[in-house]
């Protein structure tokens, strides 16, 4: 928005309130962004609270020229991946392939019908989604949240990890099929 | 068209299936009802993640923020590279140029005299340079024919030892070889990658 970049301008020059306007504007992603990562409400309004502040540290390197939501979200990320480590919780590379022929396997179905829509009406199959969420690996629940949750396209999410696209739907897609399989299970 | 896969399921609904393909597999699913399950699957499991609750965020969120600005400190710029920085270049003449009326006061020469003595100083430090360069060349030339005379001896050896063995021997070192070799591999590949944007 070029908005961002006047409130951005403002900021820089000591405006406490244009800073708490980008704040305002980009709370509610950053915090469902935190949320779904740490899965406990109040720790993830502490941590979104310390990303907004690093965000101001370091808003003399943001660069214009990109998308501030981009840069936003890359502040957030490399945030987190502190965090996990501190926590010493293990990040799955993004390199790592599917498992042997996972992808070129034909989908196998016996009904008809979906089966995760028959075990589930809508709304429980959302807060089984939600609690499966919290069982992927950080960095695929990250990629996952960022597409359906925070709704960015594969090319920002490409952009903000540093890899390619395709390896960012490839991990979209392998984050999906093992909640499928997590669902599948039974409660 | 066989069966499909759930990555081509997945670009079907992202809509990255080029439109002959995207018919195609259209046409499959006409007539596959295992597929049609599987991407009606898969559909109403995307529906259902774009439809997951918000987090609820305190109306004093943005204030809280902003009470806790370190709004006296200026922001710290991204840091240019030094030969960038005008203060950097202010800064070296400065110091030349305190270099320079230091040396004119101290010798009571003039600044084209310094300036000449200076020059003189700085040829011949480019010079030291230069020769120690062109020894530590030739000293790395002599080290590398001595080791590759090694290497050469180390290969002689080795062929003549292997020429003392039977067939089947070899082909036993051949295989175990292998086998390490292709271990060795897939530990590598199979070694955890750290993550970092």
């Amino acid at each position: 928005m070029n908005d961002d970049q006047d409130l951005i301008r403002r900021a820089l020059q000591g405006d406490g309130g244009a800073f708490e306007m980008i704040v305002r504007r980009y709370q509610q992603p950053i915090v469902n962004y935190v949320g779904r990562m740490v899965r406990e409400r109040e720790l993830a309004l502490d941590i979104s609270q310390d990303v907004f502040l690093k965000v101001y540290a370091g808003l003399a390197s943001y660069r214009p020229q990109f998308k501030f939501s981009t840069w936003l979200f890359k502040v957030a990320s490399n945030y987190m991946i502190d965090y996990w480590r501190k926590k010493k919780i293990p990040t799955v590379s993004l390199d790592r392939s599917p498992e042997d022929g996972e992808e070129d396997r034909p989908v196998q179905v016996a009904a008809d019908e979906p089966s995760v829509a028959r075990q589930y009406e809508l709304r429980e199959l959302r807060s089984r989604l939600d609690a499966a969420i919290g069982r992927l690996p950080v960095s695929l629940r990250e990629l996952f949240v960022w597409r359906h949750v925070n709704g960015l396209s594969y090319e920002e999410m490409a952009e903000i990890k540093g890899i390619p696209v395709g390896t960012v739907k490839n991990r979209v897609f392998q984050a999906k099929e093992m909640l499928k399989n997590m669902l599948e299970e039974r409660p | 068209m066989s069966c499909l896969t759930p990555d081509r399921i997945y670009a079907y609904l992202d809509g990255d299936l080029p439109e002959p393909e995207r018919l195609a597999l259209e046409a499959h699913l006409a007539g596959c009802g295992g597929c049609r399950a599987a991407v009606a699957e898969r559909r109403l499991l995307a529906e259902a993640a774009d439809g997951l609750a918000l987090i609820d965020i305190p109306d004093d969120f943005a204030a809280s923020v902003a009470a806790r600005l370190p709004l006296g400190k200026p922001l710290e710029a991204a840091r240019k590279p030094v030969f960038l920085r005008p203060a950097a270049w202010a800064a070296a003449f400065v110091v030349l140029a305190l270099a320079g009326a230091g040396g004119m006061l101290l010798t009571g020469a003039s600044l084209p005299e310094l300036a000449r003595a200076s020059g003189r100083f700085l040829w011949a430090d480019i010079q030291g340079l230069t020769s120690f360069l062109a020894r530590s060349v030739a000293y790395a030339a002599v080290a590398a024919r001595v080791l590759g005379r090694l290497l050469i001896q180390l290969f002689e050896g080795f062929r003549v030892l292997t020429s003392l063995i039977g067939p089947e021997v070899r082909l036993a070192c051949l295989a175990a070889a292998l086998v390490l070799a292709g271990a060795g591999f897939a530990l590598w590949r199979r070694k955890p990658h750290g993550e970092r944007s």
